[in-house]
């Protein structure tokens, strides 16, 4: 078996010494014809798989052997070709790796012949792959008549991702494999996460780029469900967590160079959201305060990490985080994120009013979609407000309509009233003024006995409100409206609806 | 650990603008004002496009950072494929059919036989 591990990389083998069996002989005779055709040695490698004796031929593979170096000729004479056709019989074709090496020469050496011998056999891979690298190999032959002599046939990136995609990364040398293995796991991200976890693993193990395999882990994690958040980055839901600790590690990858510190700082920012996101406060303060130690020369990183910290303390410390996001917006009145932080704080203490109007001075200072479409929202509600108080025919007490407080409903619970509240809700005046005053009773009384219990002004209260609302839209649609034209879709641009998205650091509802 | 890859835009943005990785921001501020004036938008669009890209990232507060941390994209050299590799190389199936013969072998088959004169030299 040495003998033949020799022959392999090209060696001839030490002549027996005789007298010795005729076994050993023909060993060696297969293995000088093997480091022959290794060396190129074409004639010598037939002569001495010919010299095999009959009995042996067949355990030897002696005849797959002569067809075999008999393909390394520059032209496949008329023999040749039809001893490669006939080697598709052999017992040696039973091997995946003879069958792939066999076709990839054939290929090479008698194309047609080659093509239709995989063709035949399925291997349209195998077609496809050794292409490709009779095309590389002559681009790399151009370009080296071009510039120095380079022995690689070079890829560039996106040819490099599709190759590996299609034919993995075990064709690649050893010392070119690690980062063969990470190409494909670039690949795999997105489309198949636990071979891509695999195949970092792999390529961490044999030493791939450190910083690129983490970045990976961190796309891998961010890919969870193939759905990542516009604004930040994140799928949010279950692999935030994952996604914080990846990005932790990078970070702490990056930080011990200090070339690296605006990476590093983003790195930490994003491990910060991630946690924050997966509700780890204190490790989203610790992620911050790294941050904040290398972003003491790089101010351009001070107000986004205000921000972060003010979200990171606005349960515990709703004072402290509304200084920061303050003083943010004194340095950058335009910072969007500055202003829904400190929204969300107002509508966290219940301050509806102060929340709406910031709002829309957030709107005017802002060109952000989610904030102008919040303030929008609110002006029309306000506009339908003042014109439910000019509405003769529908008869609501002016104090109700202009104070906006429908706790005051529940007081008076009846038919004009409940007209007024269904118009607020967004149903057409022509659906209003079909109901009964029996189903508008009805309503009211409903609508009074959801608001028992719960605090006038408070954000419960609002909640039930709206939810009923909700459903008397609908109902009162079925009612009435079987009559009536359709109504505008939610969502249409002529009906904006209040979304509360403005109310999300990361613009979502 | 190489960090180069995803730290070379910093380094040629550091070298467009002549300035050290530890220059401060003014500093860097006033390396690309010298620069603008060497290279104004209206006579050398290309450079004063280049400069500016150059001092946006080098005062980046975080945007273009994320966007080099998050490329879905490896941001070192594709792997070479060898010409000398198992495919499609000379003398391939030879070691490929060799390979096979050392698999499954059988010493004892080889060894028991009559001893014969050595084996017939091409």
């Amino acid at each position: 078996v040495d003998i033949l591990r020799q022959a392999a990389s090209g060696a001839a083998p030490k002549t027996p010494s005789e007298p010795c069996a005729t076994g050993v002989l023909a060993l060696h005779a297969v293995a000088s014809a093997a480091a022959c055709a290794t060396r190129g040695d074409v004639n010598g490698a037939v002569g001495w798989a010919r010299g095999v004796p009959g009995p042996l031929r067949s355990m030897l593979l002696a005849d797959e052997m002569e067809t075999a170096v008999i393909l390394a000729e520059e032209t496949l004479s008329p023999e040749a070709t039809a001893r490669a056709a006939a080697m598709q019989s052999a017992r040696a074709w039973s091997w995946a790796t003879v069958r792939k090496a066999f076709v990839a020469e054939l290929i090479d050496k008698a194309p047609d012949l080659g093509r239709n011998i995989a063709r035949h056999y399925g291997m349209v891979d195998q077609i496809e792959l050794h292409t490709m690298l009779q095309q590389l190999r002559k681009a790399s032959a151009g370009k080296a008549s071009l510039e120095s002599p380079s022995p690689h046939a070079r890829l560039n990136v996106q040819g490099a991702l599709d190759f590996v995609r299609r034919f993995g990364a075990e064709l690649f040398r050893d010392a070119d494999r690690p980062t063969a293995l990470l190409y494909e796991a670039f690949a795999c991200i997105g489309k198949d996460r636990r071979k891509a976890a695999r195949l970092l693993d792999r390529a961490l193990a044999k030493g791939a780029d450190l910083i690129e395999a983490l970045r990976a882990r961190l796309l891998l994690a961010m890919s969870g469900t193939g759905l990542m958040c516009p604004d930040c980055g994140f799928t949010h839901g279950h692999s935030a967590k994952e996604a914080a600790a990846a990005a932790d590690h990078l970070a702490h990858a990056l930080r011990r160079d200090p070339e690296a510190a605006p990476l590093a700082i983003t790195a930490f920012i994003l491990a910060a959201e991630g946690w924050l996101e997966a509700g780890f406060g204190s490790k989203a303060r610790a992620s911050i305060l790294e941050a904040r130690a290398r972003a003491q020369a790089l101010p351009a990183f001070g107000s986004r990490l205000d921000v972060l910290e003010a979200v990171a303390i606005m349960e515990g410390e709703p004072n402290r985080a509304r200084a920061l996001v303050e003083a943010v917006l004194e340095r950058e009145p335009t910072s969007a994120e500055a202003w829904k932080v400190l929204i969300l704080l107002a509508d966290r203490e219940g301050a509806q009013e102060r929340a709406d109007a910031l709002v829309l001075e957030a709107a005017a200072a802002t060109n952000d979609l989610s904030l102008r479409e919040e303030a929008r929202a609110i002006r029309e509600e306000r506009d339908a407000a003042r014109s439910d108080e000019q509405e003769p025919e529908i008869g609501a007490p002016d104090g109700v309509a202009r104070s906006h407080n429908l706790a005051a409903l529940s007081e008076d619970p009846s038919a004009p009233i409940m007209r007024v509240v269904l118009r607020k809700a967004g149903v057409p005046a022509a659906v209003v003024n079909a109901l009964s005053d029996e189903r508008l009773m009805a309503y009211a009384a409903e609508l009074n006995s959801l608001m028992d219990g719960a605090p006038r002004g408070s954000a419960e209260m609002k909640r039930r409100v709206f939810a009923l609302l909700d459903r008397l839209f609908e109902e009162s649609w079925k009612e009435a409206g079987k009559r009536l034209p359709k109504p505008r879709q939610p969502g249409s641009s002529a009906a904006p609806k209040r979304t509360g998205a403005a109310r999300s650091i990361h613009g979502k509802g | 650990m190489n960090l180069m890859s995803v730290l070379e835009p910093y380094q040629k943005a550091r070298a467009l603008l002549g300035v050290s990785s530890r220059a401060s921001p003014s500093e860097v501020k006033t390396a690309y004002r010298k620069l603008v004036v060497e290279h104004p938008p209206d006579t050398d669009p290309q450079k004063f496009q280049q400069l500016r890209d150059a001092y946006e990232l080098l005062t980046d507060g975080g945007a273009r950072a994320k966007q080099i941390l998050l490329r879905p994209l490896p941001a070192i050299d594709p792997p070479a494929l060898s010409e000398q590799g198992d495919v499609a190389t000379r003398g391939a199936t030879a070691i490929a059919v060799l390979r096979t013969i050392a698999s499954r072998i059988d010493l004892d088959v080889l060894l028991d036989d009559t001893p014969v004169a050595g084996a017939r030299r091409p």
